[in-house]
């Protein structure tokens, strides 16, 4: 019994004392082998309950990481609905723009060529000012029709392969010098492996210059100083190009109104208010997007998204635009000769 | 006179009165015999009756459109050089693409300088600086 046999049974025939002790012992050895095997039960039903709550903490995990992929899943929901809430604004916009600009061009050119012959014929000094002001203001007016115009024009880009990394550092070269002078530093974060895609270079470089003029005029209208990180990174299949300054940073509620045609934060005369829509109508013509992230007080970021195409994989329309352009750019060597600065940002 | 310094004829075709009044008087201005018509019909049938040298034609214009007038000059007088001007710049690729017996597109607005400088060039006349 001793050596652990509590089946084992004390036999003791005589002497009252002797079978009460043997008695006793026995009913021990019955509680204790008893007591074993419910220990030995409870043991099992420990280990059980320890495998019960691995099981439970991996389901937890899983749960975790189901709820933070729903999240994501949410937030890009929530932005690509955002995009197309936006993106089908903008087409209104553009629609009415267009609309509203093609039937100002008549009477522009009437004005304007009315006050050209005037001027011809009048000698009055001060007449012929007030019809150089005249003059002048019609051609303000003719620019901002032009701009419009080139915000909601339908016409698609011309393709080619470009590295958008050429394009941000042509954008530098051509801004540095004057940048620093207003202690403005600017740091290019250009991703050494970022593929090419079919893009328009040149407006591209005239998104890229309006988006790095708007940082600077803030920045510097805020602290006079600033810097300007211009990063380049790509995924598997955008391109990214992101302006991100230290400037005062835009309030949550213009944030969505920004790229708007006419919004603008600038005192009157300053802008037009059309420089980022003219941005905004480049980007979805790449196929692509612009949005923004700021709080105010922390500065601003705009992120230009395009996506890659390779030459073979440019759809079909946009193929045949620089062909076109190619064949009968003759045709509108007078009109760009005229037009030169319509392009320009504001 | 040799006839290459002959007075040069030119027709402005536009629906818009203000605008086909200042063209025409900037080019009169310039010594150029000036026609006007405010319709494509109205163009076609003074072409009839008579040779210009140069037509000065707007796009969007109700009844006849400035395309259908290009494409009719260009089979009954291939020899008068048309321009056309215009103020929808948003023609898709395929519509420019089919147009070109056009010898330049102007868009309107544009300086007045600009079309006497088009017609200069195009008659090559003698007096152009």
């Amino acid at each position: 019994m001793c050596s652990g046999n509590l089946r084992h049974r004390i036999r003791v025939e005589s002497g009252g004392d002797a079978r009460k002790l043997a008695k006793l012992i026995n009913d021990m050895a019955v509680g204790l082998a008893d007591s074993k095997s419910k220990n030995e039960l409870y043991k099992q039903r420990l280990s059980e309950l320890y495998e019960q709550r691995e099981k439970y903490d991996l389901s937890k995990e899983l749960l975790k990481k189901e709820i933070i992929e729903r999240q994501r899943a949410e937030e890009e929901l929530r932005k690509s609905q955002d995009q197309l809430i936006q993106s089908e604004k903008m087409a209104a916009v553009g629609q009415l723009v267009s609309g509203v600009a093609h039937e100002l061009n008549n009477p522009l050119m009437a004005i304007s060529a009315g006050a050209e012959l005037m001027l011809r014929y009048v000698k009055d000094q001060t007449i012929q000012e007030d019809v150089e002001s005249l003059h002048k203001d019609t051609q303000r007016a003719i620019t901002i029709v032009r701009n419009l115009l080139s915000f909601a024009r339908k016409k698609n880009p011309e393709r080619k392969l470009v590295s958008l990394n050429d394009v941000v550092q042509s954008v530098i070269d051509l801004q540095i010098y004057e940048l620093n002078l207003d202690n403005i530093d600017v740091i290019s974060e250009l991703d050494p492996d970022l593929p090419k895609t079919m893009a328009d270079f040149q407006q591209l470089q005239q998104v890229f210059l309006n988006l790095t003029l708007n940082a600077w005029q803030a920045m510097k209208e805020a602290h006079n100083r600033g810097t300007l990180v211009i990063r380049t990174q790509h995924s598997e299949d955008k391109l990214r190009v992101s302006f991100t300054d230290d400037g005062p940073g835009i309030p949550k509620k213009i944030v969505g109104r920004i790229v708007e045609p006419f919004f603008t934060t600038k005192d009157v005369g300053k802008g037009t208010g059309l420089g980022l829509s003219i941005c905004y109508g480049i980007i979805q013509r790449h196929g692509g997007n612009l949005s923004i992230q700021s709080k105010a007080g922390e500065g601003a970021t705009f992120i230009v998204e395009i996506p890659i195409w390779d030459d073979t994989h440019a759809p079909l329309d946009e193929v045949d635009q620089p062909m076109f352009l190619d064949k009968y750019d003759n045709l509108f060597i007078l009109e760009e000769s005229h037009q030169k600065g319509r392009e320009e940002v504001e | 006179v040799n006839i290459a310094q002959a007075t040069k004829s030119i027709i402005v075709v536009d629906d818009d009165p203000s605008v086909r009044d200042v063209v025409s008087r900037a080019l009169n201005a310039e010594g150029f015999d000036v026609t006007t018509a405010s319709g494509g019909l109205e163009a076609l049938l003074a072409a009839e009756r008579q040779h210009f040298d140069m037509m000065f034609l707007d796009i969007r214009m109700p009844g006849m459109s400035g395309f259908e007038v290009l494409s009719r000059m260009g089979k009954k007088h291939p020899r008068t050089v048309v321009v056309m001007l215009t103020a929808s710049t948003g023609m898709s690729p395929q519509e420019l693409a089919n147009q070109k017996e056009a010898f330049a597109y102007l868009t309107k607005p544009c300086d007045l300088t600009e079309v006497t400088r088009v017609a200069h060039q195009v008659l090559k006349s003698d007096d152009w600086e």
